[in-house]
């Protein structure tokens, strides 16, 4: 067995025997792969994917405990709590494309809510994502990098960058086919190229998307965004 | 009819919009509000619990394929879900928020764990499986088509080991082969399925 296959094992073992996975590393892709296809082969088990009374009682006891703390604010109403939680929910699902967000300017009740926040990573990199040329009046072009996603435009002659994970709950944006809009797939609601939000279904507004830093470097544009792992 | 210009609408066309029978909207008469609202509404956080836990943990499950650590992110996702979510949201911006949170969840997990996002949560495809009463996650489905797709041996180890639980002794023994090259066999098997399944969504 090559040390490549013992790596491999390891995982493949905890999966067997039901246990947490180990601390590690897998670098092969094809090794992930096949750690992912042993993943869906264990689901298919008849019953494996059912969860235990002891386990779902445990939790509705801990759910109890955390209910019954202290409230963080008792003056916000339940309903500004479902607003913020959505929109935190929204950065929750922006983090998963690496974009480090600041939580408070969508907490509910924040003069800060419309204001448009930047997506400023502590480990960033400026990364080339279009030719500049190909940019113009009435031109967006959507990008994808490790950490974040998201779409850039010219605005006042200047390239501009904004995320393009729904400030909602995530849903990934998709350009109208004038270029016009960024819509979202999940729920009626629109963002100009720029950002703000055109209108929306929701009883409550979203926040404004978040701005990506963009310039002219070298022939192309590029972004600022959180740097790729290793 | 009216002249296109929007706004126009002469009185008479007006009149006969109002008089027409109820039965020629279905769509109305089908939905009364009022019920529509009931069946939209979680009374507490105990039903919302309740109605998504094992869901959630299936969801979760399919994703990591352990006991232990599909409990440990369900838990996670509740207990980060209680505080902000409320129960006057509609169920299905409960079941959005919860696989939102949950996408998150599992995100950061294999970060710490492996470095790498070994499984992901797609949002619309875990939102359809919450909002299905009897849920049947595309992922079973996957493993059942990349068993058939595998040569009778290969097959043959990952039934079982993967389906069956049987250890790597037995499994040699039954396959009548070494417990080393059991191993071997059940590397190159996984390695196969993944190979033939590239490209498919997780």
């Amino acid at each position: 067995m090559t040390s490549r296959d013992r790596k491999l094992d390891k995982f493949l073992e905890a999966v067997l025997n039901d246990e947490s996975l180990p601390q590690g590393r897998l670098d092969d892709p094809e090794d992930v792969a096949a750690l992912r296809a042993a993943i869906e082969l264990r689901a298919l088990r008849e019953g494996a994917d059912v969860p235990s009374d002891e386990f779902l009682d445990e939790v509705r006891r801990r759910m109890i405990e955390s209910e019954n703390a202290p409230a963080p604010d008792p003056g916000v109403s339940r309903r500004a709590l479902l607003r913020g939680g959505i929109a935190a929910a929204g950065v929750a699902a922006a983090g998963v494309a690496g974009a480090a967000l600041d939580h408070a300017v969508l907490r509910p009740g924040n003069p800060e809510l419309a204001s448009q926040s930047e997506l400023a990573p502590d480990n960033g990199e400026w990364v080339p994502v279009v030719a500049s040329s190909s940019l113009g009046p009435g031109r967006v072009h959507r990008f994808v990098t490790s950490g974040a996603v998201g779409f850039v435009s010219e605005k006042d002659g200047v390239p501009f960058a904004v995320s393009g994970a729904c400030t909602h709950l995530g849903c990934l944006l998709q350009s109208n086919a004038q270029g016009t809009r960024l819509d979202c797939p999940c729920h009626n609601t629109a963002f100009s190229n720029d950002g703000k939000v055109m209108f929306s279904q929701l009883p409550t507004s979203p926040g404004p998307l978040p701005r990506i830093r963009a310039r002219h470097r070298d022939g192309n544009v590029e972004v600022f965004v959180p740097r790729q792992e290793a | 009819m009216n002249d296109g210009t929007p706004g126009a609408c002469p009185e008479g066309q007006a009149e006969a919009e109002d008089a027409e029978p109820a039965a020629a909207r279905p769509e109305e008469a089908a939905s009364p509000p009022l019920r529509a609202v009931d069946q939209d509404a979680y009374v507490d956080w105990d039903e919302i619990y309740s109605d998504n836990a094992t869901r959630l943990y299936r969801l979760m499950y399919s994703k990591v394929g352990n006991r232990s650590d599909a409990e440990d992110l369900t838990a996670e996702v509740f207990l980060a879900a209680l505080r902000p979510l409320r129960t006057s949201a509609s169920r299905r911006e409960v079941r959005a928020y919860l696989a939102a949170t949950a996408q998150t969840v599992l995100a950061g997990f294999w970060r710490r764990r492996l470095g790498r996002e070994v499984t992901t949560i797609d949002l619309v495809a875990a939102v359809r499986a919450m909002d299905d009463p009897q849920p049947s996650p595309d992922a079973p489905e996957r493993a059942k088509r990349l068993l058939e797709a595998l040569p009778d041996n290969y097959r043959r180890v990952l039934e079982l080991r993967f389906l069956e639980s049987r250890s790597i002794k037995d499994t040699a023994r039954e396959m009548d082969v070494t417990v080393a090259n059991a191993k071997v066999l059940q590397h190159r098997a996984l390695r196969l399925a993944a190979n033939s399944t590239a490209g498919e969504p997780t």
